[in-house]
């Protein structure tokens, strides 16, 4: 195809419509031509429109709270950076945490919607610092970039071998003390699978318990589970006690192979903050 | 707390739960897309395009990948009750939405449809010329133009393709 038959697909592109031939041909293409990659950044922008051509529908005040929460952790935990062996059930997002999220979240993003100009100093910290994480992290990011990569395939796998509903809930789980291990947790009622990747193999005699956890209620005991020999884990369970809805969060700890019916041993996937 | 999530979390929703059908899910799609957009938002580089474009992509794609999770049974069980009503008339709508809302609105329905299939239901050229039922050629060739004529309405809106 010549360059003026791939350029008439950038719109389609834009929209994830192109397959087949068509597809091949134009990813190809953009790798060495500035001009159509412009040419699907300027699709994207009419593409976007057609959401924002949508009469808007008002979020319940609940998301902007659950953001502002979600903002404060990540602000107390900077990203990338192994998170210290706190043993933490319950971290409380600190009211000084929370405050600083909203401002600088504030700051961040009011400086990108405008869309031009030079950014503030602020972001320019908050970007070089940033910088200096991802260096000194470049092993870490990669190992997890790794793990979600055999996290997804897993999924697909699990999914194609119909071991739970696609419309089952999911919850992401984080390696504890910086040790590049990442979760997935998809339960739907009592019946709880989890998956997890680069995990050490357990000292002898101890295994991976899975808990669910309800605010305001004691942990709830599953299964204990074995990695294999490349630091997969899967299966599946069913907790007593999982009330329905999403309001639960999940964490693996280290225990007895027997299982334990309150966590004793360090934690080692934890929610997210 | 923020102007992009005031300008934008309408928008965003509407289009999440366009294309999920569940409100609960699209707003679940919102936070999850604005913590990502919180994220990265020091690496976001305004000379590839703008802030809207990049949020409503992201919103859209990270719907579009939900709904393939959920297998057809449960969607159809789900179905459009559970859409949220819109509050456009209670929100005054910013002028440049208006603009958009306008342009896309202008569309011929030939072009149009085939546009918001691809991008609700983030079907493929060849899929939307079976669901339409019309040669895969004139579908390509309708959305296009359709893009064509977007991209000349949106000229100049701030958002919009240069
Ligand atoms: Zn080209």
């Amino acid at each position: 195809m010549t360059h003026e038959e791939l350029r008439g697909l950038c719109g389609l592109h834009a929209l994830g419509a192109l397959d087949g031939e068509d597809r091949a041909a134009l990813e190809a293409h953009l790798a060495d031509c500035a001009e159509c990659r412009r040419e699907v950044a300027a699709n994207a922008e009419a593409a976007a429109g057609v959401a924002l051509a949508l009469a808007p529908a008002a979020p319940s005040p609940e998301v902007r709270l659950r953001l502002q929460d979600a903002v404060a952790a990540r602000t107390a935990v900077a990203p990338l950076v192994p998170r210290g062996s706190t043993p933490a059930w319950a971290v409380p997002a600190a009211a000084a945490a929370a405050l600083l999220a909203g401002v600088w979240f504030g700051a961040k993003l009011e400086d990108a919607s405008t869309g031009r100009g030079p950014l503030s100093a602020e972001v320019e910290k908050v970007r070089g610092d940033n910088r200096k994480l991802r260096e000194a992290n470049v092993d870490l990011g990669l190992r997890l970039a790794e793990a979600r990569a055999k996290l997804d395939a897993m999924e697909a796998e699990a999914l194609a071998e119909k071991k739970f509903m696609p419309g089952a809930a999911m919850g992401e789980l984080a390696g504890v003390g910086g040790a590049a291990a990442l979760g997935r947790v998809f339960w739907q009622g009592e019946e709880v699978h989890i998956m997890a990747a680069n995990l050490p193999a357990p000292p002898e005699g101890r295994g991976y318990q899975v808990w669910a956890l309800v605010e305001g209620m004691a942990p709830m005991p599953g299964a204990v589970f074995m990695p294999d020999r490349e630091g997969l884990l899967k299966g599946a369970q069913r907790i007593e006690g999982v009330p329905a809805g999403r309001g639960v969060k999940f964490a693996v700890t280290l225990e007895p192979v027997a299982g334990v019916k309150a966590p004793t041993g360090p934690m080692v996937l934890e929610p997210p903050k | 707390m923020t102007k992009l999530y005031d300008r934008y979390s309408g928008a965003a929703l509407a289009a999440a739960a366009r294309v999920l059908g569940d409100r609960a899910e699209a707003e679940d799609v919102l936070q999850e897309v604005f913590v990502r957009v919180w994220d990265r938002a020091a690496e976001f580089d305004t000379s590839r395009g703008s802030v809207a474009a990049w949020l409503m992509g992201s919103i859209r794609n990270a719907a579009i990948d939900r709904l393939r999770r959920k297998d057809a049974f449960h969607r159809a069980l789900e179905g459009a009750a559970a859409l949220p009503r819109p509050d456009g008339d209670r929100h005054e709508l910013p002028e440049d939405l208006r603009r958009v809302k306008a342009a896309v609105e202008g569309l011929p329905m030939e072009q149009r449809r085939p546009i918001e299939l691809a991008y609700f239901e983030g079907l493929t050229q060849t899929e939307i010329a079976a669901r339409l039922e019309q040669p895969l050629g004139t579908v390509k060739t309708r959305m296009r133009l359709g893009m064509q004529r977007l991209r000349a309405a949106l000229a100049g809106f701030e958002g919009g393709a240069a």
